[in-house]
């Protein structure tokens, strides 16, 4: 791999080698038509997107079909009908890929010229026994097929004047296949190993609605509803793998041929609900408008004794543009103040969260046979009730000059209480959790939107519009003592993420890193119990804040080193119109976010194992003793990682989201061809990411690879992410 | 599922129609879980009792489970004694308990906590509701009790040792229940219950040795010398009374081996004690069951770090290497020094079964698995299937050598039993008669250190004994200022203890006081 001179022979690009550029399509047919009587659509779409891995894909067909029939006059139903199947091969369903590009050395080859064979960085000495990103694509099939069929029969009846029941019946049957494989090289520990999985959810749901509209007079308007609904969701999965192949021809698709370690699982489960809720609207000459509702919601969910629970409403509004003194206002043509609060609730858990379960998957082993066990698995929580969530909201809406301003301003505070989380109990009594309603939060917040028409002069039009969210999040109470730690992912270091009393939810958590000791500071250094495998710690090894000043490094030393939650964000659309020509930039941004960049634990902070990020030619060195980055050693000689402030970094950003030029082609023209409509478009999305710090990866996404952790309190977590790809797009538009 | 969704559907119209009279449906809203039972429909015949028990032994793989990146729970019984270091410090909390400043977070620490208390919380449930199980052959009821109850004894030992004064649970809990916030039983009353438990496990029909690696009579036996061996030592400090019956009971495995070589006895070389098909035989009184069936063996941290030692190339951590300072402290001619011949390795076949190589460092060998990884021209199987050892007859023999030599003095009986471990070692042992009582103490307990060493056993000598091995002079050092070779770190005081887990202490209010020198809440 070195000529005569320790030059390297090879200089492998492994991003280049396990991307690909390629063409993704996506076509769309559809019609409607019918009569006074019936009407009827139908439409066809096909989508084939090529991912930004080798290897990886998704394609997607589906067809949908609805009718709508006027039976009687007091009569008419409809359906919908839809089929959608999709295959995608997530290849790197854990982003180990992602990782490996960054840890590949490039002194590699793709593959030894003479064998063929992959060249992966376990063949160097002492470096990490990795497998290489390119062998990891081409040997490993993660393929997703799912199959969606979603229905609805509605009645409605209308009764007598303003009367009327509306019949929703519907029913969502979706079934996925997960199927896997990895071939002999790749999986060496048990020569290859496969895998298929079936998932069945059958979803279906009843509705009724009575409505009645009535008006009295001139000034009061009124409508009421009552509906009742009942949904039930029944899961089935089933599952086989084996390892232990004398081939890698079968992959998934023959698993008898496997021969060691065949495992099975299955697993059923359902969930429930019903509601019964009314509504009444009332608005007196059309200026001041009220609402209100209620609705009992049910849920499987809950314990015995909690399974509904009531959720009100109501909403005031006053249009003031309606009042004599604003009427014809040549300035303000349109201003509405409005209030609101009401109560929601949330049941986002798996069901049977308050029963008293044992799990009957302990395995032992006597004889070298597998035993299976019956043991404890979960407490009971006959207490276990709806979170709920009381909002309160305030806005304004103002439109100036005929519309070509509109304004939209509100602010909110949300106070969500009995929150549902696993929450820890003693561990002497054998379980670590206990399902439960453990506290309280607050989210206040303020969102501002404008929409201006700038140009609007017959072939010429320019509208703006601009929106920005201001949202504060604070944890107000926990019914346990402890901090709750163990949420947020991936989940392999030290705690990253803890819910605490006052504090944003899942804020980072982490020791600080002040930098890394200087030569002038060998002493104080040394005098620091080792945190580097027992070795004296030295000279351009990483310093931390030693908070309660005992020498040590340890837990006591960690604390709250930022949040994932921003304090704002929004977006930026501008419209143009010349002639046949259009245009839209669309930017998005966000701001005082922080990421915690996991992902220098493996290429920062661990430097002699793998290829790193190129940050680490600025690690620390006699002569560049102010680097935050350790000094390079040989692995043996030790390094330092611990989830750290360095890892934190400013997460905002300003997104280039989607330009899009587009022509219609003359009426003349296409009326010549037989159509309606005719529009070429080219587009690009995700043009550019402007970025406050440098971050390697998205700061938008949450990593895949959560462990066990809660992904809701991932935000902000990057754990080697793919980028948002560059697409471009060429659109053609046909109407008949 | 057609006929289902019917029948639901016409359900739920009736249930419409009836529209303010939803009491008639609360069967809609009702759970009951397809894929797990209730402890309600659970315990009725003797399969269910089996299936519990089965529970518990399965529980006690905790220890084997991940401790964080490179790293797994065992470490803490190790990385605490000195004897070994890493090669790698990627885990904070394993460099933690290197350099003994680890605390109530510290990860080991609290899976050992949580582990200990599953065991525990599976065998009291086996133990409350089995009794009740009607029709049930006698003497398999007792059988399972009995096994039940040494498991629970086995995890109590462990916890009483590793943090003194600790919650009693006795029976199977539920939130409500009384002792669900548990305040700190003495560690007197924790040894009673395992002295108990480990009676009843003694006289409830266990077959001397059992090769299906369930709990026999001979673990039962040498478990129960162990803990008056460990009563008789620190802290309780019981003295000659425990110290007569530790050696009294490990005497009676003795003398059944004696009579029964063929059944239990040392295996006549060292690769026995990590032979897969040794398991659970001669000198493997019991072991933690392991097999890729169900899982493979945890003690992969011993390989070196990246160092090609099995089929699958360089893929070890070398989170827990010999130091050198120990490996040198084995006599001259210690068979169990010697490179893949004893418990230790200092070269091997690249890839498992290629060109030898040199590791340039000593690693533990003792739970190296030849079949699985590879040897000299025979390719690995792939499938680790060696199991962990927990009670060795070497170790029976200790016992009784020790606590024989307590009660009187070394006896020929002490000093046989002492002498055979040294045999295997092809070591020659001076004359008992060139012995005083305080010489042979010491030279039992150096071979607890160089026969059980990376067994999780060294650190409980530390404890009880209040004494830990000095390579360098030979001797004993006093645990208070002895300085780990590992780490240049001192044991303080604090360390006969570890710190209760923070969390516990703060979610449960009762246990009110961390153990002392370490941070409360």
């Amino acid at each position: 791999m070195f000529d005569a001179n320790l030059n390297p022979l090879y200089d492998t690009d492994w991003f280049k080698e396990s991307a690909q550029n390629k063409l993704s399509q996506n076509h769309q047919l559809g019609f409607s038509g019918g009569n006074e009587r019936t009407q009827y659509s139908l439409s066809l779409n096909y989508r084939d997107d090529q991912g930004l891995i080798k290897t990886s894909y998704m394609k997607r067909y589906s067809g949908r079909f609805s009718i709508d029939d006027q039976v009687k006059s007091w009569l008419k139903i409809g359906g919908t009908m839809s089929y959608n199947y999709q295959t995608e091969n997530l290849v790197d369903i854990n982003d180990a890929v992602a990782r490996q590009i960054v840890e590949d050395f490039p002194f590699l080859p793709v593959r030894y010229p003479d064998t063929g064979v992959f060249a992966e960085n376990r063949d160097y000495p002492y470096a990490e026994g990795t497998m290489s990103s390119v062998h990891r694509l081409l040997d490993r099939k993660y393929i997703q097929n799912t199959q969606t069929i979603l229905g609805s029969l509605f009645t409605n009846i209308t009764f007598g004047k303003g009367l009327e029941m509306r019949t929703v019946l519907g029913t969502n049957i979706q079934t996925q296949e997960i199927n896997q494989s990895q071939t002999r090289t790749l999986n060496i520990g048990n020569n290859g190993n496969a895998s298929a999985n079936n998932n069945r959810q059958n979803f279906w749901s009843l509705e009724n609605y009575l409505t009645y509209n009535k008006q009295f007079g001139q000034d009061h308007s009124f409508t009421g509803l009552l509906g009742l609904s009942w949904q039930e969701t029944n899961t089935f999965g089933i599952g086989a793998s084996v390892s232990g192949f004398a081939t890698d021809y079968f992959g998934f698709n023959n698993l008898g041929a496997g021969a060691i370690n065949p495992g099975v699982s299955s697993g059923a489960s359902r969930f429930a609900f019903n509601s019964y809720f009314g509504r009444i609207n009332y608005g007196y000459k059309n200026k001041y408008l009220f609402t209100a509702t209620g609705r009992a919601d049910g849920s499987s969910k809950f314990g015995e004794n909690h399974k509904f629970a009531f959720f009100p409403s109501a909403a005031l509004a006053w249009r003031v543009s309606e009042e004599d003194f604003l009427k014809g206002n040549s300035v303000i043509s349109n201003m509405k103040i409005r209030t609101s609060y009401g109560l929601t609730g949330n049941s986002e858990i798996p069901p049977y969260s308050s029963l008293s379960l044992l799990s009957s998957n302990y395995s032992t082993i006597y004889n070298d046979t597998r035993v299976s066990g019956t043991g404890i698995n979960r407490l009971a929580n006959p207490d276990l009730r709806w979170e709920k969530t009381a909002q309160t909201d305030v806005g304004l809406e103002v439109g100036f000059l005929k519309g070509r301003i509109t304004l939209e301003a509100d602010y909110y505070y949300r106070l969500t209480t009995d929150m549902l989380l696993d929450a820890p109990v003693p561990q002497s009594s054998g379980y670590a959790t206990i399902r439960r309603n453990v506290g309280s939060m607050e989210n206040k917040g303020f969102e501002f939107g404008i929409n201006t028409v700038n140009i609007n002069r017959g072939t010429f039009s320019w509208n703006t519009s601009f929106n920005i969210s201001l949202n504060k999040n604070k944890v107000l109470s926990l019914a346990t003592p402890s901090d709750i730690f163990n949420v947020g992912g991936p989940n392999f270091t030290n705690p990253t993420n803890v819910i605490r009393v006052g504090e944003p939810v899942g804020s980072f958590w982490g020791l600080t890193r002040v930098g890394v000791w200087s030569e002038a500071e060998r002493e104080e250094a040394a005098k620091f119990t080792s945190y580097r495998n027992g070795l004296t710690i030295l000279p351009g090894d990483i310093k931390y804040l030693d908070v309660n000043g005992d020498k040590a490094i340890t837990d006591a030393d960690r604390s709250i080193i930022g949040n994932g939650s921003p304090k704002g964000w929004g977006a930026m659309t501008n419209n143009i119109r010349f002639g046949n020509f259009d245009a839209t930039l669309e930017l998005q941004y966000m701001f005082g976010n922080q990421v915690m960049m996991m992902n220098l634990h493996a290429s920062e902070d661990r430097q002699a194992l793998a290829n790193s990020y190129s940050s680490v030619l600025n690690a620390w060195t006699p002569t560049n003793q102010g680097s935050q980055i350790a000094e390079v050693r040989d692995t043996r000689a030790g390094y330092v990682t611990n989830v750290d402030s360095h890892w934190i970094k400013d997460g905002s950003f300003l997104r280039g989201r989607n330009l899009l030029f587009g022509y219609t082609l003359p009426a003349n023209v296409t009326s010549k061809l037989k159509m309606n409509r005719l529009r070429v478009y080219v587009s690009a999305q995700n043009f550019f990411l402007l970025l406050k710090d440098p971050i390697v990866g998205d700061p938008e996404v949450t990593p895949t690879n959560q462990g066990t952790g809660n992904s809701a309190f991932s935000q902000g977590m990057i754990w080697h992410n793919y980028p948002k790809p560059t697409t471009y797009l060429l659109g053609l538009q046909i109407g008949l | 599922m057609r006929h289902t969704l019917v029948k639901n559907i016409s359900r739920v119209l009736l249930c419409g129609a009836a529209l303010m009279g939803p009491a008639g449906c609360t069967e809609f809203l009702k759970e009951q879980a397809p894929s797990n039972l209730t402890t309600s429909n659970f315990y009725t015949i003797p399969d269910h009792a089996e299936a519990g028990l089965a529970s518990v032994y399965a529980s006690l793989r905790f220890m084997g489970d991940g401790a964080g990146i490179f790293s797994s729970n065992w470490q803490l019984l190790e990385a605490l004694t000195g004897t070994s270091t890493t090669e790698t410090a990627q885990n904070s909390d394993l460099n933690n308990l290197y350099s003994l400043v680890h605390d109530g977070n510290t990860a080991h620490v609290v899976n050992y906590w949580n582990g200990l208390y599953r065991v525990i919380a599976n065998a009291n449930q086996v133990l409350d509701r089995v009794p009740a199980i009607t029709p049930m052959d006698a003497a398999q009821k007792t059988k399972i009790l009995g096994e039940t109850r040494f498991l629970r004894a086995s995890a109590y030992f462990t916890a009483v040792q590793l943090w003194g004064d600790i919650p009693l649970i006795t029976t199977p809990q539920t939130a409500a229940s009384t002792d669900f916030l548990p305040a700190r039983a003495s560690k007197e009353d924790v040894y009673k219950l395992i002295v108990d438990d480990l009676l009843a496990a003694e006289a409830s029909g266990l077959a001397w040795m059992d090769a299906s690696g369930r709990v026999n009579l001979a673990a039962v036996k040498t478990q129960l010398a162990k803990v008056y061996l460990t009563m008789a030592g620190f802290p309780l400090s019981k003295g000659a009374s425990h110290y007569k019956l530790a050696a009294d009971k490990a005497l009676e495995v003795i003398t059944y081996a004696n009579a029964n070589p063929s059944v239990i006895n040392l295996f006549t070389t060292y690769e026995d004690v990590h032979r897969e098909s040794t398991k659970n035989r001669v000198e493997h009184l019991f072991m933690l069951q392991y097999n890729t069936l169900v899982a493979g063996n945890p003690m992969d941290n011993f390989y070196p770090n990246f160092k090609p030692v099995t089929y699958n190339g360089p893929g070890g951590t070398g989170s827990s290497v010999p130091t050198t300072a120990f490996y040198n402290s084995y006599e001259p001619g210690d068979l169990r020094a010697k490179d893949q011949a004893g418990y230790f390795y200092t070269t091997y076949y690249t890839n498992g079964n290629g060109a030898p190589f040199s590791l340039g460092a000593p690693y533990v060998f003792k739970h190296f698995n030849r079949t699985a990884n590879g040897t000299a021209g025979v390719a690995g199987s792939r499938q680790n299937n060696l199991n962990v050892p927990q009670i060795r007859f070497a170790e029976t023999l200790l016992i009784y050598a020790e606590a024989q030599n307590e009660v009187g003095g070394p006896t020929q009986a002490a000093y046989d039993a002492f002498k055979r471990i040294r045999d295997r070692a092809t070591l020659t042992t001076p004359a008992l008669g060139t012995y005083t009582q305080a010489s042979f103490r010491e030279a039992v307990w150096r071979e607890r250190w160089h026969e059980l060493c990376y067994e999780q056993i060294t650190w409980f000598d530390m404890v009880r004994l209040r004494k830990v091995y000095n390579e360098t002079t030979n001797g004993f050092d006093n645990f208070v200022g002895h300085v780990n070779k590992s780490s240049n770190q001192a044991l303080q005081e604090k360390h006969l203890l570890l710190p209760i887990p923070k969390q516990e202490l703060l979610n449960n209010p009762n246990l009110k006081t961390q153990n002392p020198g370490y941070p409360g809440v």
